[in-house]
């Protein structure tokens, strides 16, 4: 089953970076998923011209140690991360 | 430290895709500490001049390459390896934007996209580095598609077309979703073949900031909002499209540090044997010579037979002129050039078409001997110099004007003489300036036409970055992020000088030794059997080569023109040049329409001026220049001229230099003669000071040349302060002023219109409307002039008027149906067609015959053009009535007869107006003259009547407004009313605060201080008042369309 | 017969002003549930900005524009008082847009002398009913045109009643853009110097049909004073529903498009030479999976004119998600209405998108996510937020 969340309603998670700076865990709800893999990165610029405004966000595509799979992004403009999906 | 070299980088020369000059590209390149970096733009080497120059001086390796497009559109990018391999490159590039077309193709194809075949691509392979290209390359493209087998086959191809090692796998990493997986395919696909990959960045702009540009600019290039653009899948995903640094693309290919470092290996190979984009030996071909001598010896002997017609007596002061001449010409080896030219406008005479060079080849004995120009050099002291020194890196440019309905003989003489392969027309870049600019962002951020129309007549501004500060004014600051004035402003910091297309220059033409098609690509023009090279003239000057101009100056075309509909005319050419009454007309300004002598700037100086003889046209039309206004020569020379004030000189030694321009410097020569008066400059070193000066150098460059100015000056015994006074005045004039050569050749073909204008006014005026647009006036300004010359001007008809304007009697000129809005060359046909077989009886009878769509019938006859059936508002309501479809029989029913109320004067005018741009009645201020004239407001007659410093109220037309840079933000209007002009000054503080009032209406009323100097009237404007309580009449009236009204 | 028209001039800037007496000097523009503008004050029209414009397009025609929301619950409200207080009249009342209503006077009295006791009390309870700044005008006459009229041209506050005898007196000078007609034909009137009602009704009946087709007809009688146009209390007649079939079954946006408006034409036509538009409209449409969707439109004021109803039509096919191709589609026009001169506003029907944001934060609350179904508004679109909207609250439980 796929959970989605609307662009107001999403849910902030905080991510945890390793020594790299590689995105390896995030909060959410006071729990703490470490991440597996990250399936797929991607980056998406654009509506920066629209009524409703630019999106400038980060995407990835990860599994959890939990074996739970979730797509998180980070909003560029906020600086702020988001829970988008999440596939169970 | 990880080294990196980007291979695979667009410029804004990729049209409509790239958002970053060469120069920030290089900049950026050197500032992230990359090891090489090469143009790929699309298709294209517009920008290879620039980027080989700019990355040379910043000591960046540069590498020339294209992206080119196949004809399944898939892309390739290609890196010129060797000298035969950027010949290859421009052959492949040509092929792909002419497929074959040559000047003579009919019909003409048009500018086109380009593509490529394979081909091609075999036949001129040697020399070119592939790499396999971008998303959409040949073997990603496969790959994305989820074709490995296609990928693979089409990599082996290029190994079989190329040779195995001249061929890399290109990755790019630009964080899409399907990233990773389309390098690890195109990676193990280079594995199985034993290929190398490389990664490159496909560069679209410098840095992030100017990735909204780049959306923008796709935007445009597809003709369609930004929103339809993304929703079509035309704008990249994201942002990350820029130049990045060796350690980002190290970490960003930490799997794969062979693609790296094979970014290396490839500029080694580029860099093995050097590139060279200096064509100087490529000139031009051999000129054919009688008993073939060589170019010299025949050039020398053409001006040694020419040398008695031109002077019967000649002095051993001109023999000695024309023998440093020659030498000069053989030494720097441009007697082919000068024969090429000497032939061209041979050719012109021969054929009866009015030619004449302009510009600094007047300053020349051998130009004059050849005929090239008519001005003589020794009789007026003009300087070789300016023209053609020794140095080696001045290349001269000599231009020659011709009539703009016959120049096309002229090229086509051209092409036809040196052969198609040697033979195209330089390009001009059209870069955005602030209305062009607005009208495309405008149009990307989904502006509506008519918004975008107003924006751009709110703005008075050239440059981009002028009009984004201007608008940036009419929002708030806490205007939120997206409001898209805010975006507009954005963009147009940014747009800035980036070229939109290619188009051709106004008369360049380009002729080289080496076919023309393996030193530059060449595309194809819009106009019919065009084709260009992708070089502009400075690119073509840098690039060594030289450009020949066949210009073409519609005021030669107007005074043919003119002259063809005068029974008996004299020859202009031999007019003596002292008619008195040209003088008068001069001194009163009384010049519209005439050339070069008719701006506003022109009238307020032809009064102070007073010109007395030709020599003072020249002079006239010299001191209105940017160089001599800047450099503070105005007033002085006016008070000196009219003894007010003693000619002095800021150092004697200047006196034989200046003595003619009374002590001040009005022409470019006489820059050249200071500087090597004053200071000891050679006369090659001084035109490179010219050119440093109206070129822009850096700052650094120019203080370099002015250390060596005022010690060269010291050297001379002049003061240090003095030579400083001498150069301030130097670098005022920077340049931006006439050659005296040029002000003697433009002040006879001023002289020319002077005279059809006094003598031969409706000829004059008809082809000066038909010539339209041209010169400084709208018709409108030209009409209402021609009025009060004792020219009628007769409203278009049906019946009679033909497509242009038409003398009809000796004093009256009747409006042709394309002065008519909305009526096209197409509703011209018709009725021309139903007007060959017989005469139009009735509006029925018009309509049945013609069959344009009631909306145009209208139009005419609300323009008047059908007044001869009825009146307007009766033919309009008759209009509703008639059935006209071209199947049908009709029957004509009878009409109830109505009343329909008069049609006004005031009203009539304003349809006039909106259809024709002005009324052949009556100026519009005619209409509002009662009532100006009960609120104390006075005509611009009256105005001049009053004395000097009177505080006076005006109202008219605004028909000119400029705020020239030179004026430090003062704007001029000319306000026109229905008896004359008048000029107001408005100083910088009061347009601001009467900016809207000023800057939208086009009716104005001021109040201001009368001003007179000499014979020149002007009002200094303090206040502004809005003219729409007179417009009232008009207020009450339903609402019409938005742009209808004349002072919308 | 006997009508009063009862007009709030300015209503939704008015309802506005009255909390926000500061913007009134300001370039305004008020914003309705579909995000387009539904009113804009003289500063803001004198600019460009226009009702049905996106808020980035009001912006840039007048960039200091100042967008604020429309408060559209207070509105409906605030037009519920004035028809409620029409109503405790007893007398049948007709409300062809926010903020005016008919009111049928015949059981009153029919002469401008009876009534007048009785409109002036109506006025009365009218202005105590609404608040300030808001203010009433009242017309009365035999006819509805004439009471609109009259209504238009009486002062706030005020009541102009015509005398049947002295109607063409009044009407002879008021201005032709009084009339419903489309924007052309106006402009082709004013060429011909046709600018008062008085001027038009002079004008030979069968040359203004023969110009300006039935709709001109009719407009003529109105400017002449007679308006035989009965005060519809219920809903009036509506034309035949309409099937479009497709066989084969489409999935081609276009092809559903043009079949469905060329089938529209004639009853829009007609209700057009009625100087009538549609308000309310429903499609069904039909799938080959046999399924169902169905799409409202409504329009705040009738439209008669095709084109933005065409582009509504055409928005609507574009965001509604097609499971399989079409097979049939039913159209019905639920509703008509008369056209007011100068009159444009439209907006889908349905539009739960605040309860929408409020019910799933409720049942994040409790389940941490919730299932819902969408369609597609921007398919190419790579936020998935932006590429559908979730459809109705009802339809996502149900």
């Amino acid at each position: 089953m796929t959970r989605l969340w609307l662009q107001n309603t999403a849910c902030t998670i905080t991510p945890k970076s390793d020594a790299q700076g590689q995105l390896c865990a995030f909060t959410w709800n006071g729990r703490t998923y470490h991440i597996e893999r990250v399936l797929q990165h991607w980056r998406v610029d654009c509506d920066w011209w629209s009524d409703a405004g630019q999106v400038s966000r980060e995407y990835w595509a990860v599994t959890t140690k939990a074996d739970l799979l979730c797509v998180l992004y980070c909003d560029r403009c906020a600086q702020r991360w988001y829970l988008s999906k999440v596939y169970d | 430290m990880t080294d990196y070299a980007e291979l695979h980088c667009h410029s804004y020369y990729s049209f409509g895709d790239g958002a970053s000059s060469p120069e920030a590209l290089v900049e950026q390149a050197k500032s992230l500490g990359l090891r090489a970096l090469a143009l790929t733009d699309h298709d294209s080497l517009a920008g290879a001049i620039r980027f080989w120059t700019a990355a040379r001086q910043a000591d960046l390796q540069p590498i020339i390459g294209a992206e080119v497009t196949l004809d399944d559109g898939q892309h390739l990018t290609l890196l010129a390896e060797t000298q035969h391999g950027y010949a290859n490159l421009c052959r492949l590039i040509s092929e792909a934007h002419l497929h074959d077309a040559s000047i003579d193709t009919t019909p003409w194809p048009g500018k086109g996209e380009p593509s490529l075949s394979w081909t091609m691509l075999e036949q001129h392979h040697e020399g070119l580095l592939v790499l396999s290209g971008c998303r959409q390359g040949v073997v990603a493209a496969p790959l994305l598609r989820g074709e490995p087998e296609l990928a693979r086959a089409m990599a082996l191809r290029l190994c079989d077309l190329f040779g195995r090692e001249q061929v890399w796998i290109e990755v790019q990493q630009h964080q899409l979703p399907d990233d990773d997986r389309l390098i690890r395919a195109s990676l193990s696909l280079a594995q199985s073949l034993d290929l190398p990959c490389v990664a490159t960045n496909d560069v679209h702009y410098a840095t992030a900031r100017e990735a909204r540009l780049r959306d923008a600019l796709i935007a445009v290039r597809h003709i369609q909002p930004l929103d339809e653009t993304r929703r079509a899948g035309l704008l990249p995903l994201n942002h990350t499209y820029h130049l990045a640094s060796p350690d980002v693309m190290m970490q960003r290919f930490a799997e794969v540090p062979e693609a790296i470092s094979n970014t290396l290996a490839i500029v080694e190979r580029c860099t093995t044997s050097p590139l060279s984009l200096d064509f100087a030996q490529q000139r031009l071909p051999r000129f054919p010579t009688p008993s073939n001598c060589d170019e010299f010896t025949y050039l020398a002997r053409l001006c040694h037979e020419h040398l008695p017609r031109r002077y019967p007596r000649y002095t051993p002061e001109v023999l000695e002129q024309l023998n440093r001449e020659l030498f000069v010409i053989q030494k720097v080896g441009l007697a082919g050039y000068f024969l090429s030219v000497w032939d061209i406008v041979r050719f012109a005479r021969e054929q009866g078409i009015r030619c004449q060079g302009r510009g600094s080849a007047a300053n020349s004995l051998v130009a004059y001997l050849l005929s090239i120009t008519n001005v003589d050099p020794i009789q007026h002291h003009l300087l070789f110099e300016r023209f053609l020194s020794e140095d080696a890196h001045t290349i001269p440019d000599i231009d020659i004007d011709f009539a703009h309905d016959r120049r096309e003989e002229v090229i086509q003489y051209v092409y036809a003489h040196y052969g198609r392969e040697h033979t195209a027309m330089v390009c001009n870049v059209v870069t955005y300036k602030a209305r062009l600019a607005l009208r495309d962002l405008g149009k990307a951020l989904g502006f509506p036409l008519s918004v975008i129309e107003r924006l751009s007549k709110s703005i008075d501004a050239y440059s981009c970055t002028e009009a984004a500060r201007q608008l940036s004014e009419t929002i708030e600051t806490d205007a939120p992020d997206n409001h898209p004035i805010r975006l507009l402003v954005e963009l147009l910091q940014m747009i800035e000088d980036c070229p939109r297309h290619l188009s051709i220059h106004v008369g360049g033409m380009l002729i080289t030794a080496l076919p023309l098609n393996e030193v530059v690509p060449l595309e194809r023009a819009t106009m019919p059997g065009r084709i260009v090279c992708q070089w502009d003239k400075d690119n073509i000057e840098d690039a060594g080569l030289i450009k020949i101009d066949l210009l073409s100056l519609r005021t030669l075309g107007m005074i043919s023109e003119a002259v063809r509909s005068i029974p008996n005319a004299p020859d202009l050419n031999a007019l003596p040049l002292d008619d008195p009454s040209l003088f008068d007309m001069l001194q009163r300004a009384d010049t519209i329409g005439a050339f070069q002598v008719e701006s506003r700037a022109q009238q307020q100086m032809l009064p102070r001026l007073r010109p007395t003889c030709f020599e003072d046209i020249a002079v006239d039309i010299a001191i209105v220049r940017p160089g001599p206004i800047q450099g503070g020569a105005v007033h002085p020379y006016l008070r000196r001229r009219a003894g007010d004030e003693p000619v002095t000189y800021t150092h004697p030694s200047l006196e034989p230099v200046l003595r003619e321009t009374m002590g001040v410097l009005l022409f470019q020569e006489q820059t050249l003669r200071v500087a090597m008066v004053a200071s000891g400059f050679s006369a090659s070193e001084a035109d490179m000071l010219r050119r440093a000066m109206s070129r822009g150098r850096s700052f650094e460059a120019m203080a370099a040349i002015r250390e060596r100015f005022i010690a060269g000056a010291e050297r001379n015994a002049i003061a240090r302060d003095t030579a400083e006074a001498i150069w301030h005045q130097l670098e005022g004039f920077a340049g931006y002023g006439f050659c005296k050569s040029h002000a003697m050749s433009f002040a006879l073909i001023a002289y020319q219109t002077l005279y059809l204008k006094r003598y031969h006014p409706a000829a004059f005026y008809c082809a000066l409307l038909n010539a339209q647009p041209m010169g400084f006036y709208s018709s409108e300004v030209v009409l209402q002039d021609a009025r009060r010359h004792g020219i009628r001007l007769l409203p278009p008809d049906v019946r009679v008027s033909e497509w242009h304007y038409t003398v009809e009697r000796p004093t009256y000129l009747r409006m042709g149906l394309r002065t008519v809005t909305g009526i096209g060359e197409q509703a011209w046909l018709r009725i021309q067609t139903a007007r060959a077989e017989r005469a139009f009886a009735r509006l029925d009878d018009f309509c049945q015959r013609t069959h344009l769509p009631s909306s145009i019938i209208s139009d005419l006859i609300r323009a008047g053009a059908l007044d001869a059936f009825g009146k307007r508002r009766d033919l309009l309501w008759r209009l509703g009535g008639i059935e006209y479809r071209p199947d049908e029989l009709p029957l004509v029913m009878p009409e109830m007869p109505v009343e329909l109320p008069e049609l006004d004067d005031m009203e009539q005018t304003h349809w006039e107006y909106e259809l024709l741009g002005l009324s052949p009645h009556a100026q519009m201020m005619r209409h509002y003259r009662h009532a100006l004239n009960r609120a104390g407001i006075l005509s611009s007659v009256e105005v001049k009547q009053q004395p000097n410093r009177r505080t006076v109220r005006v109202g008219g037309m605004a028909v000119v407004k400029q705020r020239p840079g030179t004026a430090k933000g003062i704007l001029f209007v000319s306000l026109e009313d229905e008896l004359g002009m008048v000029d107001l000054v408005v100083k910088p503080d009061v347009f601001d605060q009467y900016r809207s009032l000023l800057h939208h209406q086009t009716f104005i009323l001021v109040e201001g201080v009368v001003q007179k100097a000499n014979a020149v009237v002007s009002v200094l404007v303090s206040r502004a008042m809005s003219f729409a309580p007179f417009l009232s009449d008009k207020a009450s009236r339903p609402p019409s369309e938005e742009n209808n009204s004349p002072d919308g | 017969m006997s009508v009063a028209c009862c007009r709030v001039p300015n209503f939704l800037l008015g309802m506005t002003y009255r909390h926000h007496p500061e913007w009134m000097e300001r370039p305004l523009a008020l914003l309705g549930t579909d995000e387009q503008v539904w009113a804009a004050s003289p500063e803001a029209r004198v600019s460009g900005v226009q009702v049905q414009m996106s808020a980035q397009h009001a912006r840039m025609r007048c960039p200091n524009v100042w967008l604020r929301p429309l408060d559209v619950q207070a509105c409906e409200n605030e037009h519920s008082t004035l028809l409620g207080t029409l109503a405790r009249s007893g007398l049948p009342i007709e409300s062809p847009t926010w903020g005016m209503a008919y009111v049928d006077m015949r059981a009153v009295a029919r002469t401008a002398l009876a009534v007048r006791p009785f409109c002036i009390e109506l006025g009365q309870q009218v202005g105590h009913a609404l608040q300030e700044p808001l203010n009433v005008s009242l017309g009365w006459d035999t006819g509805k045109f004439t009471a609109h009229a009259a209504a238009h041209h009486a002062r706030p506050k005020h009541a102009r009643l015509v005398n049947p005898d002295d109607e063409l007196k009044f009407l002879n000078p008021q201005p032709i853009t009084l009339l419903p007609l489309p924007s052309l034909t106006l402009q082709q009137l004013d060429w011909l110097g046709i600018r008062t009602l008085g001027q038009f009704a002079q004008l030979p009946t069968n040359e203004v049909v023969r110009r300006f087709g039935p709709a001109g007809k009719y407009a003529q009688q109105w400017a002449r004073g007679h308006d035989t146009r009965p005060v519809c209390a219920t809903e009036r007649s509506t034309p035949e529903p309409i099937e479009v079939e497709f066989d084969p079954p489409t999935a081609l946006h276009t092809a559903v498009l043009e079949q469905t408006w060329s089938a529209l034409q004639q009853p829009l036509t007609e209700l057009a030479q009625q100087l009538e538009g549609c308000r309310r409209l429903r499609l069904d449409v039909y799938f080959a999976n046999h399924e169902t969707r169905d799409i409202h439109l409504a329009f705040i004021e009738p439209l008669g004119a095709g084109a933005q109803l065409r582009a509504q039509l055409a928005h609507q096919l574009q965001i509604l998600n097609w499971p399989d191709e079409v097979e049939r589609v039913h159209v019905q026009v639920l509703a008509t209405g008369e056209l007011l001169a100068q009159q444009l506003s439209l907006f889908p029907l349905d539009d739960g998108q605040s309860e929408m944001d409020e019910m799933i934060r409720a049942l994040c609350g409790r389940h941490g996510a919730v299932l819902l179904q969408a369609h597609v508004r921007d398919n190419m679109h790579p936020i998935a937020e932006r590429r559908f909207v979730f459809d109705t609250l009802a339809r996502a439980v149900a």
